[in-house]
């Protein structure tokens, strides 16, 4: 397996970090993967959980390319000015370029806000399969999340709520600014997760979308919100154990046993058609 | 500014990697390898990493932000475990002989004539200030923030606290006594009797401790003596409300500085009502100001 990493040119002009392992033998007609990192903090947390799957995936058989979205890891740009529109851009844009080299089959693996991205880039992309890790549902339950996190950043400085969350959201609708764990965040993003679900994100799609969940307790079905999404044959519901990897918790597991093993038997059916 | 991919292979031909962020405009006036906060990946918490490596760079600093051996985009993976036990390895060496190799490779990545700096958030300040007492070479400097002079406590095991964060607390109290919540929280048991025992306990013990205080690291202590003995400057960067401050102030800054916030080889600096990640811009801005600044004079 060979790895390489670099920056790339996104439409906006920015560049952006990309990473591809890449099968000692691989071929233009070989499977591409593009893995869709989650958003803000959740990316940073969930690094190495996501560079495990991409070097799993790689070890069978396929070139797998992970990049930063524009404003995080190492890439240019803040996150302040955008919304999801512009990380959806970022996969297209990084589809196309792994198109200049690959003629394979394209597909992507979205974890959390980054299963709605892989989702809303899937046609444009042509993708043949979606895998998304942990979809984050609902983007208005989201933002409620992130405003929490900020409420706990508030109480750890001030020892008291200073702008509560009604206040955030104004600040957000009249086109300001908030903090994040060191992320700002401005209306284009607000906008667009109030308005963004997984389900809304999957419903157009052709291409088989696989939905894997992490469950604590072996043998245990998904949430029912999660189940909900199932619509077999085109959409499929799985869930599998382990550990949230993407907040900074008591544990943490960036290997991800079950996760990825259920990964690579979705990757076993798209590579031998 | 630029920004590079950054290789290195150690002696069992494993990679590691960062991203080398250089100024515009000539060969950089010093270099700063940035070592992983906790087990972060190169980003920083907060993307407080890229966003120091920018602002350095914008005034004519080089930043190398660095992922040790099973971090980030470096080979190899961190074994699943408590969070604690992972920040724990950490601060007891674990990436400190990947320190020195970046710290190396670096010096002779930029031709040996840039001056280069140690530093990094929380165990990153540590594992920097460890490297430096271990380098056969002596770096140009250390630059930590929020550095952690007490290991990361055991979940469950009760934590001695310090004067100094009693009286941060104690400042929340004359609001809590018109509160109905807090009152409610008193009456139905929730309030812990020991925290506020502990808190009060704390407050009258004395600011500075006359002597070295047994809850700290002890390779956190041995390793600040050593770059002290080696007079290899150092900038502690804190914040004001995180408990790192806290200890430094009470349990270090007495014993082993005199008090004294600036010396020969020392200076402290603190942002007053920043966190520990240095969330806000303005506390970004405000730190970067005074490495900027420190790392010129030196």
């Amino acid at each position: 397996m060979r790895y390489r990493s670099g920056f790339l040119e996104n439409r906006r002009g920015q560049r952006l970090f990309f990473a591809e392992d890449v099968p000692e033998r691989a071929s233009r007609e070989g499977p591409v993967w593009i893995v869709c990192s989650p958003v803000l903090e959740e990316k940073n947390v969930s690094q190495g959980a996501m560079v495990n799957a991409a070097r799993a995936l790689s070890a069978s058989g396929a070139r797998v390319i992970r990049i930063d979205y524009e404003g995080h890891g190492d890439s240019r740009g803040e996150t302040v000015g955008l919304g999801l529109d512009a990380w959806i851009a970022d996969i297209e844009d990084t589809a196309t370029w792994a198109r200049a080299t690959s003629e394979g089959q394209l597909s992507l693996l979205g974890c959390r806000a980054g299963a709605i991205l892989a989702a809303r880039a899937a046609a444009a992309v042509k993708a043949d399969r979606v895998i998304a890790w942990c979809p984050v549902l609902n983007g208005a339950d989201y933002v409620q999340d992130l405003l929490r996190m900020n409420l706990t950043t508030q109480m750890a400085i001030h020892q008291r709520v200073v702008q509560n969350r009604e206040a955030m959201v104004r600040v957000l609708q009249e086109g300001g600014t908030i903090n994040v764990l060191g992320w700002n965040l401005g209306p284009a993003l607000y906008q667009s997760l109030v308005a963004e679900t997984f389900a809304q994100a999957v419903a157009p799609l052709t291409c088989e979308v696989d939905v894997l969940d992490l469950v604590r307790k072996k043998g245990a079905p998904p949430p029912p919100a999660v189940a909900a999404l199932a619509a077999p044959p085109r959409v499929t519901v799985r869930a599998v154990t382990g550990i949230q990897f993407w907040i900074d918790g008591n544990f943490l597991d960036t290997q991800q046993t079950e996760l990825i093993r259920a990964t690579l038997e979705i990757s076993a059916r798209v590579s031998t058609p | 500014m630029t920004d590079e991919v950054f290789e290195l292979v150690g002696p069992e031909g494993q990679t590691r990697r960062g991203i080398l962020t250089l100024p515009d405009g000539g060969p950089p006036q010093a270099a700063l390898l940035l070592l992983t906060a906790g087990v972060k990946y190169r980003t920083g918490p907060g993307q407080l990493y890229v966003a120091l490596a920018r602002r350095l760079a914008e005034l004519g600093f080089a930043t190398l932000r660095f992922d040790p051996l099973c971090v980030g985009e470096s080979d190899g993976s961190l074994e699943a475990a408590p969070s604690h036990e992972l920040w724990l390895s950490a601060e007891r060496g674990r990436f400190v002989a990947d320190a020195a190799l970046a710290y190396e490779a670096l010096e002779r990545h930029l031709g040996g004539l840039t001056p280069v700096f140690l530093g990094g958030l929380c165990g990153g300040g540590l594992t920097a200030q460890m490297t430096a007492a271990a380098l056969p070479q002596r770096p140009a400097g250390l630059i930590s923030i929020n550095i952690a002079a007490r290991e990361t406590p055991v979940p469950g095991r009760p934590v001695a606290v310090v004067a100094s964060e009693s009286r941060a607390t104690l400042r929340s109290y004359p609001r809590k006594l018109v509160s109905a919540a807090a009152w409610k929280r008193v009456f139905t048991g929730t309030t812990s009797v020991r925290t506020l025992a502990t808190t009060v306990a704390a407050i009258l013990r004395l600011k500075h401790a006359p002597k070295l205080d047994e809850s700290l690291n002890p390779r956190f202590v041995a390793s600040l003596r050593r770059t002290r003995a080696l007079q290899i400057p150092h900038l502690l960067i804190f914040s004001g409300t995180d408990s790192r401050w806290f200890h430094f102030n009470d349990l270090v800054l007495g014993p082993l500085f005199q008090g004294e916030m600036k010396g020969p080889a020392h200076e402290v600096r603190v942002v007053p009502d920043a966190e520990h990640h240095l969330f806000m811009p303005e506390w970004r801005d405000a730190a970067v100001a005074w490495i900027a600044e420190w790392m010129r004079r030196r």
